[in-house]
């Protein structure tokens, strides 16, 4: 069936609108005493973004597309899942594989292993060090600690490094001197699930802290009511392996603790330390054919010390070192320990007048080694690997004039295993009315993603044909180049009248040199899969993102549309991912009905996903439709919260992930009680 | 088969194209302005904000129609004020004031502080900004108007330390203050609970800041 990239009707609507806001623009000069008619609470709000050029800068100096989902976002949304959550930002695809398993990815090329989106949480690297994605269940991240999450959308490599290819998810938790005093909430559901989180934070003297735990359960699939398996497998395969036994216990036990402490040494000087653990129980899952039906666990520990200054001249820096250590059981995979140190450096000095700019880098030294049970694990060849990385970065935000804006960000990354490479970012903001209410942006940027060792060595033998022959095989790849991506962005900010903020962006990306999994012929003739990673081919990326948001009084109301595409070379080149649904649509409204009562209703539309990885079948088109009715009781002290996730039960699935045969559905609906407490 | 792929699609990349050349069309018409950035319309708006949650002593304000806003040193607001320059607030018209600081002074390096800047205009005021430009000259500035009734804010390092009122956090990752109730009795300000209640730090007694 061919598909119509762009729906013309689209592209005019879109042009119209961009049209009618230059057009208001000229006109809505009177709106500029908007901060002053804002409470000082609400100004307090008016955050910055960092994610953007590792400089703080507000949302209308930003030189990338950014979304930001703040702390009231998720506090109202009633969720409890990091995934969950970013579904409901501009442009990312996310979608639900189990109970515990997500694919993430900015504009789509999304996975099980999305290693082309960059997760940091404060800035610090929380990718898998073994397969590059990232794995949220992991994280030692408590929801309601989370500050705010930004999202940068497109390549972020000039700023972040090599893994920033498609955008940037930087989760940022709350500061001890912000979230003083203690809090417990306790979130259950229809199934069973729980999720509980106790804190305390405290100040004195000169110290402040913050001790976050909590603990999370979810029943499987099975027992939550669905779990029904489908197979992309043939008949016979489908015996080989098992099928008819297979059963979804994709349980999950989380424990979690995230600690930080910050001394102020003196009015300049800030040492901030912590360190986040989590220990994560899961059923496995079926990878390759292979399901050995045992439990997946995972212990993460995540250490940090940073130390900031505040220079007298103005400028400003930090150094710190973090650590992610993981150590992960996956019986359909393998057992494999990660440890990565991260030493890593910034300076932001004024070299000369109008002129912000910030130099840094860092170092990472990473081991990796695997310990495989059995003669179907995934073998990392050569393991185990020690391998360094080093970047150095330059940004200058060089503010022209008034109304001309430029910034320039520049990359090199070194890789001991691979190849140097460079990022980078050209911006130009260009201010249209008086009172920069309106900002106009054009850039052009390069990115690239490195092969981790698990694309570059990994080989693997699944489902016995007998006489040492297996159905499913992956083999030991040649020499793999870097990915890379080429950037050409256009976007808008505008604040149109008291309240009313609309953002446009636009953009065109190529990519290069994308790695997949070649399809090679079976020399013994018995039709045997025969998978082997190479750098395939390149593809055109392009779209299109509204969003537009109002604060009213009583709450917010926010909507946001989303054109993604992608379009490989050929036709049948494997992108080891999901490709972008191409028509996304979101919607948030936030109400406060009564004086105590807050209604939040989440809203998302996702048009069909299409698979670059396998004849799956595209996952479908879905309504995503969440309620939660909130009440403060105790003078505010105290809320408790009821509601419904996924109302019209769209989001089900099956979904597959890439390398799987199998996939079941999950529970949609959910009736969710959460009550909190804090004093 | 389990890597296979989809059939091919049409590109269409003029129509992306044509959105992106309308930009930078239009990235490149405008008209003059004169305005600084978001960062000082926030800070402006707190100012304006602070106006109405502290109290001045009688002596000081019964008499005055106005309520004067000084800005001393390379003013980052621009037109940031514009919008409430007519404004009445506590029944007093507000008044805007940009002095010289002494960094922009040549005689910044004199003993005397009225040479460094204008003194007599800095001790009007009910409300005086120090810009980060007077960095170096905090103390003199300071020491100027400490027997004076003034709400003194600036966005430097160590401004508390000096004896200021309320700082902006350099640096942060959004707007937030730090207020000293210590400076603030010296000078007879009464600062309002709700103030100090968004205030990221409240210094209150001698070396023991807490919230």
């Amino acid at each position: 069936m061919g598909v119509e990239v762009v729906n013309p009707s689209v592209f005019v609507l879109l042009v119209s609108l961009y049209l009618s806001v230059f057009s208001y623009a000229a006109e809505s000069l009177e709106k500029q005493d908007d901060f002053f008619e804002m409470p000082m609470e609400e100004l307090a709000k008016e955050s910055y973004v960092v994610s953007a050029s590792r400089q703080s800068q507000s949302i209308m100096e930003l030189t990338s597309a950014v979304s930001v989902i703040t702390a009231e976002d998720i506090h109202y949304s009633g969720l409890t899942s990091i995934p969950e959550i970013l579904q409901f930002a501009t442009g990312m695809d996310v979608l639900r594989l189990d109970r515990n398993r997500y694919a993430v990815g900015v504009r789509g090329l999304h996975d099980m292993t999305s290693d082309r989106t960059l997760t940091l949480v404060n800035g610090r690297s929380a990718n898998s060090a073994m397969f590059g994605g990232s794995e949220y269940w992991c994280l030692p991240v408590l929801v309601e600690d989370i500050e705010r999450i930004e999202i940068v959308r497109g390549p972020g490599g000039a700023a972040w490094g090599a893994n920033a290819f498609t955008g940037v998810v930087n989760i940022i938790t709350k500061k001890p001197e912000d979230v003083l005093g203690t809090f417990g909430t306790t979130t259950i559901n229809e199934y069973g699930d729980s999720y509980s989180h106790l804190r305390f934070a405290r100040q004195k003297g000169d110290w402040k802290w913050r001790v976050s735990a909590g603990y999370e359960e979810r029943e499987s699939s099975d027992k939550a009511g669905a779990g029904r398996y489908s197979s992309i497998g043939t008949p016979v395969l489908n015996g080989l392996i098992g099928y008819n036994g297979f059963k979804s216990d994709d349980f999950g036990r989380d424990l979690r603790f995230d600690t930080e402490a910050v001394y102020s040494c003196s009015e300049r000087t800030r040492l901030n330390f912590g360190v986040a653990y989590s220990h994560d129980e899961q059923g496995d899952y079926e990878f390759g054919g292979f399901f050995p039906t045992g439990h997946n666990l995972y212990e993460t520990v995540r250490p940090f010390v940073k130390i900031e200054h505040n220079f007298e001249n103005g400028s400003s820096g930090y150094l710190q070192w973090f650590s992610n250590f993981n150590k992960s059981r996956v019986p359909s995979l393998t057992e494999w320990t990660t440890l990565e140190n991260d030493i890593e450096a910034q300076l932001n000095f004024q070299p000369f007048e109008n002129h912000k700019a910030s130099v840094g880098g860092n170092v990472r030294f990473i081991r990796i080694s695997t310990d495989t049970h059995n003669s179907q694990d995934l073998i990392l060849n050569g393991e185990p690997f020690d391998e360094q990385m080093a970047g150095l970065f330059l940004i200058d935000h060089w503010t022209v004039d008034e109304k001309l804006t430029l910034e320039g960000q520049i990359r090199g990354d070194w890789y001991s295993e691979t190849q140097t490479d460079l990022s980078g970012r050209l911006s130009l903001l260009r201010a249209i009315d008086n009172d920069k209410n309106h900002i106009l942006r054009l850039s052009f940027a390069k990115a690239f993603r490195a092969p981790l060792s698990s694309l570059r060595n990994s080989t693997m033998a699944r489902v016995s044909l007998g006489g040492g022959l297996f159905a499913f095989n992956v083999l030991q790849p040649g020499n793999l180049e870097n990915e890379e991506t080429w950037s050409l962005e256009a976007g808008y900010t505008g604040k149109l009248a008291k309240d009313l903020t609309l953002r446009v962006n636009t953009y065109f990306q190529r990519f290069k040199k994308m790695i997949g999994y070649v399809s090679l012929p079976d020399g013994f003739g018995l039709g045997r899969a025969l998978y082997q990673a190479d750098n395939i081919g390149g593809a055109d990326s392009y779209g299109a993102e509204l969003e537009i948001e109002k604060r009213i009084r009583i709450g917010k109301i926010s909507a946001w549309y989303a054109y993604n595409e992608i379009q490989r070379d050929d036709v049948k080149q494997n992108m080891r991912s999901y490709g972008p649904a191409n028509h996304k649509v979101g919607l948030n409204f936030r109400w406060q009905v009564l004086e105590k009562i807050t209604a939040n209703l989440n809203y998302r539309y996702t048009n069909t996903t299409p698979s670059f990885v396998s004849t799956a079948p595209t996952v479908g088109q879905s309504n995503r439709f969440d309620i939660i009715i909130s009440r403060e009781f105790a003078d505010g002290s105290g809320e408790i919260s009821v509601g419904v996730l996924d109302l019209l039960q769209e989001t089900v699935g099956p979904n597959y992930a890439m390398g799987q045969l199998t996939a079941h559905q999950t529970p949609g609906r959910t009736f969710i009680v959460r009550l909190q407490y804090e004093f | 088969m389990f890597f296979g792929a989809h059939e091919n699609r049409i590109p269409r990349i003029s129509q992306v194209l044509f959105c992106l050349v309308l930009c930078a069309v239009c990235a490149v018409a405008s008209d003059d302005v004169s305005a600084e950035n978001r960062e000082y319309k926030i800070k402006a708006a707190f100012i304006y904000n602070f106006i109405k949650a502290v109290e001045w002593p009688q002596e000081h304000i019964e008499d005055a129609n106005t309520i004067v806003i000084g800005i001393i040193g390379h003013n980052l607001f621009g037109d940031a004020f514009k919008p409430v320059e007519d404004k009445i607030v506590k029944d007093r018209h507000l008044v805007f004031r940009v002095f010289k600081g002494p960094s922009e002074n040549d005689n910044k390096d004199s003993d005397k502080q009225e040479e460094m800047f204008d003194v007599t205009g800095v001790r009007a005021c009910h409300v005086l900004f120090i810009c980060s430009s007077e960095v170096e000259y905090i103390d003199d500035i300071l020491d100027a108007v400490k027997e004076y009734p003034i709400l003194t804010v600036s966005e430097v390092d160590g401004f508390l330390a000096a004896g200021g009122v309320i700082n902006f956090v350099p640096g942060a990752d959004k707007p937030v203050f730090e207020v000293s109730l210590i400076a603030g009795r010296k000078t007879g300000l009464a600062i309002s609970s709700k103030l100090l209640r968004i205030a990221s730090r409240v210094i209150d007694e001698e070396s023991e800041p807490e919230k």
